[in-house]
């Protein structure tokens, strides 16, 4: 459903809509229509229906004037003959116009024989007045004249074809009864006793219904327009028509003949005015209501119609300023997320777009999104730049860094020369040493010869003067090898100042490295470690450059304490020599040297061994500085390897930032 | 954040390295009489004279030695350069803002004495560059209007 929904455009989702919306009103408003046009038909048929009505009442009254004068003339009063054929013929051409050839061919027939007997007479008469009657009830019926929905024309209707017809037929039965008993010139019981029961039935049946029915109609007619009429023309009839048939009822029960006949016309032709008013009365109650009706309608209908126009328009208004701006925004932010940003910022500027921007306070949501994405658009400008400047810082870092991180390779290999310099010292000194080491044990063979010799006697003083020359000579070489020493161990401080001076500049490089990366900020994550980590080293170079120099200094105290030593036992063999050359202090004191130049030989002998240590820790502290610049050069190749990595992604993002500016 | 360590007198103190341009070797200054003892004088950087402050002398009266470990740290004061002579200028420490801890007391003649970092090694003062020099001083080093 919602992958259907989502293929369509929203204004086509709101015709939809309102579309299903207009379908439910329209059908009520034919549903309101279909029920005024029934009300409408309901009433014309009723109109149509009393203008039935009306020839089939004449029929009624012609044909009871018709069988009172038929019976007239069978007792042979031919008075009334011309008003008698009058009657006829207008029940002719009533009944050619009526369309009931049944009724018409039994007029025909009766017209053509006329019976002979007054009783033949009156049941001829009777049965075409039924069937008038029937007809006159079937057409009230099928023209729904007496189920009308209204009150007052449903009693007006009532009234008009069911009770005055039957009124008037009780009325004419009293007539044909009284001029039967004027022709007999005497009153039977018989006729008496019908008179009675004539004027029971207009007095306690008719009378009343009438005036109920003609009562209540009037009660529930309106007071405008034609209820009003109704209450004006009917409500005189129908109080006459009431007093004339109490009068007239009074005159059957009097059984004067001659009064009866009297009061009988005069009750008829009241009925005939009540119902001729009536009928008129009531077609324009239905006129009206069919007016009325037909002015419903149109309302309804205009006002239908009407409504869904308007509907219709705000519909289309709703959903135009939906999509017009909607297209726009679709626009803008397809162009944002392309990186098209001088498009979108084009189109920022256009007609819609400036209007929209330039209502301020309003609440409609295309507005509230216009504004956003124009607010968005200019803050991706700003954060733009500013990552372009950042970028740009970021390069000079990163390109700054490789500059430090080059040089900090050639101070390294400045120290690693350097400390080749120091190893290569540091052997001499070595090899210096052994030779010493060697010349000491020849000089204490030597001295051991001598005491040996010294021993030996006063024959061997010969000997002894010339090996006492022998030992002045290798002390003299052995100061001269002293002096070499102590010449290497001044070079060694030499170097040694040059590393400190390295290492020095190594720890100031890695420092601004350091600053450096942390002014590239996270991007530079890698190089504080490695700044960190090359400082550590050449903190360690420093301390093992200290401890060299540290350890030189103890050498070239060991080779002073040898000097002094050596000159001591120079001192004494010169001694020795004198006493050998004068001879006057004797053999034993010539020995008693000899053996004094034990301890002297022990105190060169330590000496000796010191330096040889000393040697020997140079060499392996040289050892751990290789070690120290080698694990400098791999750093610096890591460091130079991130400074590349970091170029690269300023490259990166120099380039994103790029895209965007199109 | 990252300070930049060094020592005057027996005390250590740290400068954010965000307001560090360089570190550079001690340069030779060249003296400007009757100037206050801690200014050390002009020198010159990349081609631009710059004044040095001898941050040992302002904290602690006493001159910093002429040592290896003796630096010159040129930072920024404004949109202009301050060279800094600082003792044993020769580590860094990582920290964050929170591991600052402010001074319980004001020391109203030295306004730059910032917020105390307490580490392994012994507590750093933070300095804040911006506040080195009096008036008077920077009136003097970088006159308003003036050249440059």
């Amino acid at each position: 459903m919602k992958a259907l929904l989502a293929r369509f455009p929203i204004a086509y989702k709101l015709f939809a809509a309102s579309t299903v919306f207009s379908a439910p009103i329209t059908l009520l408003l034919i549903f309101v229509v279909a029920q005024f046009n029934s009300g409408i038909h309901t009433a014309r048929m009723e109109f149509e229906g009393t203008l039935r009505l009306e020839p089939l009442h004449r029929i009624a009254a012609d044909l009871r004037l018709h069988q009172r004068l038929s019976y007239l003339r069978l007792k042979g009063d031919t008075r009334g003959e011309t008003q008698r054929e009058e009657a006829a013929r207008r029940i002719d051409q009533a009944l050619a116009g009526a369309g009931v050839p049944d009724l018409a061919a039994r007029w025909r027939q009766l017209r053509a024989a006329p019976p002979a007997a007054p009783a033949e007479n009156e049941a001829a008469h009777r049965q075409l007045s039924a069937a008038v009657a029937q007809l006159a009830r079937e057409q009230g019926n099928a023209s729904a004249l007496v189920l009308d929905p209204e009150l007052a024309s449903y009693y007006l209707g009532q009234l008009v074809v069911v009770l005055l017809p039957q009124a008037q037929e009780t009325i004419a039965d009293g007539q044909l009864l009284a001029n039967q008993a004027a022709l007999d010139q005497r009153l039977t019981a018989r006729e008496a006793v019908r008179f009675v029961v004539y004027a029971d039935a207009l007095d306690s049946n008719w009378l009343p219904e009438v005036r109920e029915a003609g009562e209540t109609s009037l009660r529930a007619a309106g007071s405008q327009g034609a209820g009003r009429s109704l209450k004006l023309n009917v409500a005189p009839l129908l109080s006459r028509y009431q007093t004339e048939l109490a009068g007239y009822a009074e005159a059957m029960r009097g059984a004067s003949a001659a009064d009866v006949s009297g009061a009988g016309a005069r009750a008829a032709q009241a009925g005939d005015e009540l119902w001729s008013t009536s009928v008129a009365e009531l077609r324009s109650l239905l006129e009206a209501r069919i007016s009325h009706l037909s002015w419903m309608r149109s309302g309804a209908l205009l006002l239908g119609l009407l409504a869904m126009l308007v509907a219709g328009t705000v519909q289309t208004l709703v959903s135009f300023s939906i999509s017009r701006p909607l297209g726009e925004v679709v626009s803008l932010a397809a162009d944002v997320a392309a990186g098209r940003l001088k498009a979108a910022r084009a189109r920022l500027q256009n007609q819609t777009v400036r209007e929209m921007l330039a209502f301020h306070g309003a609440r409609d949501e295309m507005y509230l999104v216009v504004r956003a994405i124009s607010d968005m658009t200019a803050n991706l400008d700003t954060l733009l730049a500013q990552v372009g400047r950042a970028g740009g810082q970021v390069a000079l870092s990163a390109t700054r860094i490789a500059a430090a991180v080059r040089q900090m390779e050639g101070t390294v290999s400045e120290q690693a020369a350097s400390t080749n310099q120091v190893n290569a010292t540091s052997k001499e000194i070595f090899a210096s040493v052994q030779e010493l080491a060697r010349t000491m044990a020849q000089v204490s063979r030597v001295a051991l010869e001598a005491t040996a010799s010294a021993s030996g006697g006063i024959s061997n003083l010969d000997q002894i003067h010339s090996t006492m020359r022998s030992l002045l000579a290798a002390g003299e070489a052995l100061s001269a090898t002293l002096d070499t020493v102590a010449e290497k161990a001044r070079n060694v401080d030499e170097v040694i100042t040059a590393i400190t001076r390295v290492a020095n500049r190594t720890n100031l490089l890695s420092l601004n490295a350091a600053i450096e990366a942390e002014r590239a900020g996270d991007s530079a994550g890698g190089f504080s470690v490695v700044a960190i980590e090359i400082r550590r080293l050449a903190d360690q170079t420093a301390v093992a450059a200290l401890d060299i120099e540290k350890l030189v200094q103890e050498m070239q105290g060991a080779v002073r304490e040898g000097v002094a030593g050596v000159d001591r036992y120079t001192a004494g063999m010169r001694a020795s020599s004198g006493a050998v050359d004068a001879l006057s202090e004797g053999l034993g004191l010539v020995i008693d040297k000899t053996r004094n130049l034990g301890p002297a030989f022990e105190t060169v002998n330590q000496g000796m061994q010191l330096q040889s240590q000393g040697a020997g820790q140079i060499a392996e502290s040289m050892t751990h500085l290789r070690d120290a610049a080698q694990q400098t050069r791999e750093s610096l190749a890591e460091f130079r390897s991130v400074a590349e990595h970091l170029h690269e992604a300023v490259d990166g993002l120099v380039a994103e930032v790029g895209r965007f500016s199109e | 954040m990252l300070l930049l360590v060094f020592q005057a007198g027996n005390q250590r103190f740290g400068i954010d390295t965000a307001e560090v341009i360089e570190v550079a070797p001690p340069l030779v200054c060249r003296t400007l009489p009757r100037a206050p003892a801690y200014v050390a004088g002009l020198a010159a950087y990349r081609g631009e004279t710059v004044p040095v402050i001898d941050v040992s002398a302002l904290l602690t009266g006493t001159s910093a030695p002429l040592l290896m470990s003796t630096r010159l740290v040129l930072v920024r004061y404004g949109d202009r350069i301050l060279g800094l002579l600082a003792e044993r200028a020769v580590e860094t420490a990582a920290c964050s803002e929170a591991d600052l801890q402010a001074m319980p007391v004001r020391v109203e003649a030295a306004p730059y004495l910032g917020p105390v970092l307490v580490n392994g090694a012994g507590m750093i003062q933070k300095i804040t560059v911006a506040g080195l020099l009096p008036a008077a001083v920077r009136e003097m080093l970088f006159p308003a209007g003036g050249a440059a």
